[in-house]
């Protein structure tokens, strides 16, 4: 620009919705507003200079940083041509999707940076949290939980003797320096399944109880249920699910659906480690106890030659590393055995505590033969965590 | 309010207003968009809002606002828009931390003591819905500018979000026959707090006028309810026979294995669903005349200075704009929301008139607090609409 143009433009205070007429010019580095009248200041620098409106019209209405309420708008001409050229962020908004391709691929890209972290830190961070909570919290969150299950779920009739003998295998499946409360509920429903909620409350379901041929089986369920408790493995799945859920209310808007597929998929993966670190707990627990480890193996290798002829789910989807593994690792790490778990009269009373399942003509969904689904015992705890938390949608 | 001022409520026409001395026509409402840029604006932000998990959305709304005011002409020159996404997401993370962590905190203890004492916390999202209606308002008051001149709104949020509560619980217990009550009361605070410049906006009206179109509305929507929803059960009885009965739809369905069967469920609650939504959408219907009753009635009793309003909206063309938008959000999946908010304000500006006598040069600037950030809680209510 070698010389300073002059233009017409219309100029508002802020005061009142009337405008003067000024005179404008436009040089290097200034828009000059020549009326002194105004009472403005009469230097406007191009680079605090922002289109303040998109009119459909050519006409150009500006605002400058530092005084927000004025305005100059601009006829059509030359001037405002010329200025457009030399100050952008005075044109019109455009919107084009091909411009926009590459900021958004970039968003892209750190959202998903973003969400990766949340997952693989929630866990991280429900670990210490869950076992740092209280004793009697955690007792509090997992009865609750028992009450919302035992309404479906009720209470098989168990005989004193047999509970008494729980009771004694329990202790003797305790580790060195394992003292939390354990307390065992068998269950009545067609779930083959067993859970460890919050507060060392493990239920053992009727249905599971039925598919067990010896009281090594049922030594290797608590024990393994056991490891779930002395981890504090349902307040940590809790507490993961809960700051994810927090977490996601801050992006919340629509994706809901996706954010929550997330946290699933995220602790299903994060549930094998658990398994894992509970069989380890299950065979350790079982060789100091004298236990033989082949009622677990045989329990797993009955429960997925089950699974393989029923239409599952596919493997990776499962809470549960590959059970052939399972199994392999349980029977390597077997000690001698020196007894069977319970006694025979006992383990009769354990065994015919819950009523027979009915065979189902078809069959359960559920029924997919896990041995233990610390999710949905996750599941049951979360709901009573959603209740408590009204988090906006 | 000034006791001086002479009383101006004279006819059902509305409020008298001075004829201007000259002849000089009263300023021109003009909605000026064109289909073709709010597609291009909604897409990109659509895709930057999937990119971003819909974090976005801060800054989309603000695109959008800024998009419509300035497409919205008085006199030729244009409303503008001055917010900015940047509040919003600031208004949006305070709520977050001082009122839902907060309140979700006190429901986690709350459950762990007894858990039926959570139910105590549900009247409070109720109340704040309030509260958050009527500080979005104020933001986009506040962000809202015409010739470099700003809008305002005073008043306090509790005391409106008081007002919402005690007059929704009334319209429940009386069966809505306090709606009118209700409306203009709550038109009346948001109106009586609204400012242009200096200037203070007024509404003068009373339910009395609206009573007659709501009462109408209302047996109309039960006359119509008596017919519409035994209709949707005997449409739903007779394809269940066809389908279920005849054909052997239902058995079909039992047999196409457990996934399957799942995905036809869920089809077939969704089609019961429309049947019953499309039932009780128009059973609602008479309601249509009634709000094109009430927005004429608000705009005739509502002045800013000597410049009144004059809305011309039928029962017709506002059952066509709700069906239209609730349509469109439908097909969208709520992503086509700006559609509806150019339908709306197209709406407005062709049928709302100025009356009266604008005295621009008498206006002086606006003195009304703005907030610093804008409409956390209607976000995460879910209300900020427009």
């Amino acid at each position: 620009m070698a010389k300073d143009m002059i233009g017409e433009g219309t100029f508002y205070d802020g005061a009142a919705p009337v405008g003067a007429p000024v005179a404008v010019r436009l040089s290097k580095r200034m828009l000059v507003i020549e009326n002194a009248a105004v009472g403005a200041p009469a230097e406007w620098p191009l680079g605090k200079l922002r289109r303040a409106a998109d009119e459909p019209d050519d006409l150009v209405r500006l605002s400058v940083k530092g005084t927000p309420d004025h305005r100059l708008v601009l006829k059509p001409g030359p001037l405002a041509e010329a200025l457009q050229e030399a100050a952008p962020r005075t044109r019109a908004a455009t919107f084009s999707l091909l411009k926009s391709g590459p900021p958004a691929a970039l968003a892209a890209a750190v959202s998903a940076v973003a969400v990766w972290g949340l997952l693989a830190g929630a866990p991280k961070l429900a670990r210490p949290v869950a076992l740092a909570t209280p004793d009697a919290i955690e007792t509090r969150i997992g009865l609750q939980t028992y009450r919302a299950v035992a309404r479906d779920w009720p209470e098989c009739e168990t005989p004193t003797a047999a509970k008494d003998a729980i009771d004694a295998l329990v202790d003797e499946l305790r580790l060195e320096g394992f003292d939390d409360p354990v307390t065992v509920e068998l269950v009545e429903t067609r779930l083959p399944n067993a859970f460890a909620l919050p507060g060392g409350i493990v239920l053992v379901t009727g249905a599971l109880i039925a598919e067990m041929q010896s009281s090594d089986e049922f030594a290797g369920v608590l024990a393994h249920e056991m490891g779930h408790v002395r981890e504090s493995h349902g307040m940590q799945i809790m507490v993961s699910r809960m700051s994810l859920a927090m977490a996601t209310s801050l992006f919340s808007g629509g994706l809901d659906l996706l954010a929550m597929s997330a946290t699933e998929l995220a602790t299903l993966r994060y549930s094998r480690d658990f398994e894992r670190a509970a069989d380890a707990y299950a065979v350790e627990a079982l060789g100091e106890a004298g236990v033989a480890t082949d009622g677990l193996a045989d329990l797993f290798d009955r429960l997925s030659a089950k699974q393989a002829a029923d239409v599952g789910a596919p493997a990776w989807l499962s809470t549960h590393p590959e059970d052939a593994e399972r199994a392999a690792a349980a029977r390597a790490g077997g000690g001698a055995a020196k007894r069977p778990a319970l006694s025979e009269e006992n383990w009769a009373l354990v065994k015919d505590a819950c009523p027979v399942p009915q065979p189902e003509v078809v069959a359960d969904d559920d029924a997919d033969g896990d041995v233990e689904r610390d999710d949905e015992a996750a599941e049951d705890a979360e709901t009573s965590a959603a209740e408590t938390a009204p988090v906006p949608d | 309010m000034s006791g001086t001022r002479e009383i101006q409520v004279l006819t059902a026409k509305g409020l008298r207003l001075p004829e201007p001395a000259d002849g000089a026509p009263p300023p021109a409402l003009a909605y000026r968009g064109e289909t073709n840029d709010i597609a291009s604006l909604i897409l990109e932000t659509i895709l930057f809002n999937l990119a971003t998990l819909t974090l976005y959305r801060f800054w989309a709304r603000t695109r959008v606002r800024r998009y419509l005011w300035s497409r919205t002409e008085i006199a030729g020159d244009p409303l503008e828009y001055t917010g900015r996404g940047t509040e919003m997401l600031l208004g949006f993370l305070i709520i977050l931390f001082i009122v839902f962590l907060p309140l979700a905190a006190l429901a986690l203890v709350l459950q762990l003591i007894e858990p039926m004492l959570v139910a105590a916390i549900y009247p409070i999202p109720l109340f704040l819905l309030g509260v958050a209606l009527y500080r979005a308002r104020g933001y986009r008051l506040s962000r809202t500018l015409w010739r470099s001149v700003r809008f305002g709104q005073t008043g306090k949020s509790l005391s409106y979000a008081w007002k919402v509560f005690g007059y929704s619980i009334l319209t429940t217990i009386t069966f809505g026959l306090m709606t009118p009550t209700k409306q203009s009361a709550l038109y009346r605070y948001e109106m009586n707090n609204t400012w242009f410049g200096d200037r203070k906006f007024e509404y003068a009206g009373g339910p009395n006028p609206l009573y007659g179109p709501y009462i109408a509305a209302w047996f109309a929507r039960i006359a119509l309810s008596v017919v519409v929803f035994p209709l949707a059960v005997g449409v739903t009885a007779f394809f269940a026979w066809v389908f279920g009965d005849q054909l052997g739809l239902f058995r079909w369905i039992e047999q196409i294995g457990p996934n399957l069967s799942a995905a036809a469920g869920v089809g077939i609650a969704a089609l019961l669903y429309l049947v019953f939504g499309a039932a009780f959408a128009a059973a609602q219907a008479p309601m249509a005349w009634y709000y094109a009753a009430q927005f004429n009635h608000f705009a005739r009793w509502t002045r800013v200075g000597d410049l009144g309003f004059e809305m011309s909206a039928s029962g017709w063309s506002v059952a066509k704009l709700v069906v239209g938008n609730a349509f469109i959000m439908l097909f969208t999946l709520g992503l086509g929301r700006p559609f509806t908010q150019v339908r709306t304000f197209r709406y407005v500006a062709d049928r709302l008139v100025f009356r009266g006598v604008a005295d621009f040069e008498g206006v002086g600037p606006s003195t009304v607090t703005r907030p610093g950030a804008g409409e956390g809680l209607a976000d995460a209510l879910d209300v900020g609409a427009v």
